[in-house]
């Protein structure tokens, strides 16, 4: 904050959750330790749903995504599909504490002629009333295998069945995985994430794609494709906030953010509120996380794959923490101070990237609860003691060997939940995954009625490698496998 | 500055030990109102200033100063995130460094306008040290209210001598009467000098910014003292409000804090809060004083001052309104805005004898206490925060701090790298 600038701002805080209030109601992949991520999770009917994606590692393992592990932290089998990969559905009641399975995926014939699950993963989850609903439905995105029928809308009305709706009709079954349904204005907004051969993250355009009937289709384009710039290599996150729908670019050249008021007739006017990653460049890839605060949005930046984007030679670097408002002016909360042409930007938090921590990947998720913000982070500390350290600079070598990689796996592991009721002051709720360094990631944060839920990212099972005496060996983690934490106001 | 009288806080002043925190936090108790632990932000022109606890001249203020930003630290953190924990007035420090360009006036209007439409209560002792911290505090806020709170000298006097760590400030302070063979301590330079100081500040101003009240009378009739000032405030006076200001425990000030920012007020207050009505024993001005053993009594300008503030007699009185101290002490004085510094007082066998016995005194006196904290010792508590707290940060501190010095390492070595190649280029 700069001398003379005296802000008004708001109410005082009441009391946030604390770590002590948070408490685990699920664990180890809710008894199926090959559920690896909370990757979706909604409110719906009373209910807390969370989607899973399933062993997320070994998918990596026989993807062509490049990565430069040395030892494979987990076992997977020579065959991806010999064990069940389909993605499954749960229920939460906060009311009886009961956890019930209501939907696993569906058996298919892929081209291939192989049986495969019809998806691996639910990304996506939202609550949209289209023309066609009578009710608010419960809307999914899923993430197909790469020989499968790709990615599909799904909807259910009654949180136990859900049936595939349409999808945009250019989709072919390349379009393998999606994250985006978004409600603004009476329509689901929507923008494929990922295709085949090792792009799970960049579909190669940024197109936007919006409908008021899921269920009968008819989806418009809504925005000129990639906005203009091939440089964008798809759309990664969009949200509306206020007025405005926002949608966020993973563009190698740093990420784009483009809104519009989606007035009109599709497809809309679209203005460019930042480029260049907010001039801060490919550090600031892709946006991870899109947050309405308080009137403003929250951008949280990352790079794909971790932090780490070795194909595209970009990272590591940590997240930032953006505040766009109303009027398109935005203030850097956590990052790198710097001079850009809207003036020179410093961290108004006083944090430096990653909140401080070197290992930080991308800002994941952010959520509104009780009046404060919260983050969770994607924390790639772990894989330290798994990377080809041939492949280190030397500089992060010595940091690291100095350092200790035990003591970082014990100091630092594990992801971050952050919390603030202003955007500026911030309070760690735990730095190392809810005191379990597997949790790699906070993937789903939802605020419901009864408190905040947590879904964290967790693909270190069922057997993880551990280094002993006679080397590395593959050993049962009774740790492994995505949790579900529950903060309420009152503890546990 | 703000000429907006909404935002502008209401200040108490007042020498040491004159009910001032128990005051203060009972009126800040009133819903319109918001009472601070003692933030003594405008001791310090810009907050990089506060923060180092440099003077003007690079010189350290006080061996003390960090304690003097626990206020500030625990007002921070309970206005900005809702509660005073270990990690709270972390990140209240990390919120002042994000302000060391601003000055401290600015930081102070800023916490104004975040409590909104409440307004400030506030007593730093710490103000009445220079004229210039208090001109500093009206520049700030022309339209502030003063509250002179005044205490019987001998109440004041014996109480700043009893309370925990009391003699050792009044040495700081520089009370000492140095006249005799063997310098002693006598608290009645602090209760004057201070006295003058305020009365001279508040004199300049119109009268309606400013009221003296005596404490003995808000011990005595709380209810009727706080109504009082609620209608010279223009705030509600219903019974509600009364009521809510006698509870100056219920402030979230009104205990210790976390390990890393306990204080922000007189320890003796943190640990008994509660206002307990009741008579004052009466007091003269007239009896040889019971902390010297020569038989002293109080100074005439002392009597004279508190005649003036109405002790002892109705007629009116007009002191004298010089300081104390060079009568009685050549040496540094309260309103000097100095401290009594180690090296100094080392360097006089007088006052080096009497600093060594106060100094023993000191650690009999906190050794004494003992007791008092042992549930709290057997808890492993320092504070607010538990022991076990406090390992994990130090672990914690610990390996952040091996990070950064490696990352500086590397980083160092890189510039050095580059400044080679562009000295060989």
């Amino acid at each position: 904050m700069e001398r003379g600038e005296i802000k008004r701002v708001k109410a005082l805080p009441a009391q946030g959750l604390a770590r002590h209030h948070f408490s685990q109601i699920g664990v180890n992949g809710l008894g199926d330790p090959l559920n690896a991520y909370a990757h979706s999770m909604a409110w719906y009917q009373g209910h807390l749903y969370v989607g899973s994606t399933r062993s997320n590692l070994c998918m990596l393992k026989v993807s062509k995504i490049s990565t430069s592990l040395g030892q494979w932290p987990v076992e997977c089998p020579d065959s991806l599909y010999s064990q069940d990969m389909r993605s499954q559905v749960w229920r939460y009641s906060p009311v009886t504490g009961v956890w019930e399975e209501v939907f696993r995926a569906p058996w298919i014939t892929g081209r291939n002629g192989q049986r495969l699950p019809r998806e691996m993963g639910y990304r996506n989850m939202t609550v949209f009333q289209g023309r066609s609903d009578r009710e608010p439905s419960l809307y999914m995105a899923t993430y197909s295998p790469a020989q499968g029928i790709g990615t599909q809308i799904l909807r259910s009305t009654d949180g136990l069945d859900f049936q595939p709706v349409t999808k945009p009709g250019d989709w072919g079954d390349h379009v393998t995985t999606l994250r985006l349904l978004v409600p603004f204005k009476g329509r689901l907004f929507t923008a494929p994430t990922g295709k085949k051969d090792g792009n799970p993250n960049s579909i190669g355009n940024a197109l936007i794609y919006e409908t008021d009937d899921p269920v009968l289709g008819q989806w418009r384009i809504a925005c000129t494709p990639n906005f203009g710039d091939d440089t964008n290599a798809g759309v990664f996150e969009m949200l509306g906030c206020g007025d405005w729908l926002y949608a966020a670019t993973a563009n190698n050249k740093g990420f784009q953010l483009w809104r519009t008021r989606a007035e009109g007739t599709a497809p809309y006017h679209w203005e460019r509120v930042l480029v260049q990653g907010a001039f801060r460049g490919p550090h600031n890839q892709g946006v991870a996380s899109l947050c309405a605060f308080d009137g403003a949005l929250y951008v949280g930046t990352g790079i794909q794959h971790g932090g780490i984007d070795v194909a595209n030679k970009i990272g590591p670097a940590s997240p930032e923490l953006i505040r766009v408002h109303e009027d398109g002016s935005w203030e850097l909360l956590v990052g790198t101070a710097r001079q850009t042409v809207h003036g020179f930007k410093k961290p108004l938090s006083g944090y430096l990237p990653g909140f401080d921590n070197l290992f930080t990947g991308y800002f994941w998720r952010m959520a509104v609860h009780e009046g404060w913000l919260y983050l969770g982070t994607f924390d790639w500390s772990l894989m330290l003691q798994y990377a080809d350290q041939d492949k280190w600079p030397d500089f992060f070598r010595r940091i690291v060997d100095r350092v200790g990689i035990d003591r970082i796996m014990s100091q630092q592991a594990g992801a971050d939940l952050w919390r603030s009721p202003d955007g500026e002051n911030w309070l760690p709720v735990t730095r190392n995954g809810f005191d379990n360094h597997y949790n790699y990631g906070i993937r789903t944060l939802v605020s419901t009625p009864h408190g905040l839920a947590v879904g964290t990212v967790n693909p270190f099972a069922p057997k993880v490698a551990l280094r002993g005496e006679d080397g590395w060996s593959y050993q049962e983690n009774p740790r492994g496998g995505m949790e579900v934490w529950f903060g309420r106001s009152g503890g546990q | 500055m703000t000429d907006d009288k909404a935002l502008s806080p209401v200040f108490i002043l007042a020498p040491p030990r004159s009910y001032t925190s128990l005051f203060s936090a009972s009126l800040g108790q009133h819903p319109a109102l918001f009472g601070m632990p003692e933030l003594n932000l405008f001791q310090a022109v810009k907050m990089e200033d506060f923060w180092s606890g440099l003077d003007e001249n690079g010189v350290q203020r006080s061996p003390f100063w960090h304690v003097m930003r626990h206020g500030l630290l625990r007002a921070v953190a309970q206005l900005y995130l809702g509660e005073q924990t270990y990690e709270s007035v972390r990140a209240a420090e990390r919120w002042v460094r994000t302000r060391a360009t601003m000055t401290s006036g600015e930081v102070y209007q800023e916490l104004a306008q975040k409590l909104s439409p409440r307004r400030i209560v506030e007593k730093s002792p710490g103000y009445l040290r220079k004229e210039e911290y208090l001109e500093r505090l009206l520049e700030t806020f022309p339209q502030a209210r003063f509250i002179h709170l005044v205490r019987h000298p001998m109440g004041q006097c014996l109480s700043s001598l009893k309370a925990k760590g009391g003699k050792q400030l009044l040495f700081m302070l520089g009370a000492v009467d140095y006249r005799g063979a063997v310098p002693v301590l006598d608290p009645q330079i602090v209760w004057h000098d201070s006295q003058i100081r305020i009365m001279n500040f508040l004199e300049q101003l119109p009268v309606e910014q400013w009221v003296r009240i005596r404490g003995e009378d808000f011990i005595m009739g709380p209810a009727a003292v706080l109504q009082q000032i609620c209608r010279w405030l223009e705030i509600s006076d219903t019974p509600e409000a009364i009521e809510a200001m006698l509870h100056p425990e219920a402030s979230p000030f009104s205990c210790e804090g976390p390990a890393n920012a306990r204080l922000g007020n007189d320890i003796n207050f943190l640990q008994n809060p509660s206002l307990t009505p009741g008579r004052v024993p009466d007091q003269s001005l007239q009896v040889a004083l019971p902390w010297r053993v020569d038989g002293a009594t109080f100074h005439p300008r002392v009597i004279e001052l508190a005649q003036e503030l109405g002790y002892e007699f109705s007629v009116p009185v007009h002191a004298e309104r010089t300081p104390l101290a060079p009568l009685m002490w050549g040496g540094r004085t309260l309103l000097d805005g100095g401290n009594l510094r180690f090296k100094e007082v080392m360097k006089d066998p007088k006052l080096r004898s009497l600093g060594e016995a106060l100094l023993k005194q000191m650690r009999e006196d906190f050794a004494a206490d003992q007791p008092e904290n042992e549930s709290a010792k057997s808890n492993g508590q320092l504070g607010s925060t538990s022991r076990d707290e406090l390992e994990k940060q130090k672990q914690w501190l610990e390996y952040r701090a091996d990070i950064l010095d490696a990352m500086l390492e590397e980083t160092i070595a890189s510039l050095e790298q580059v400044n080679s190649l562009l000295r060989d280029a």
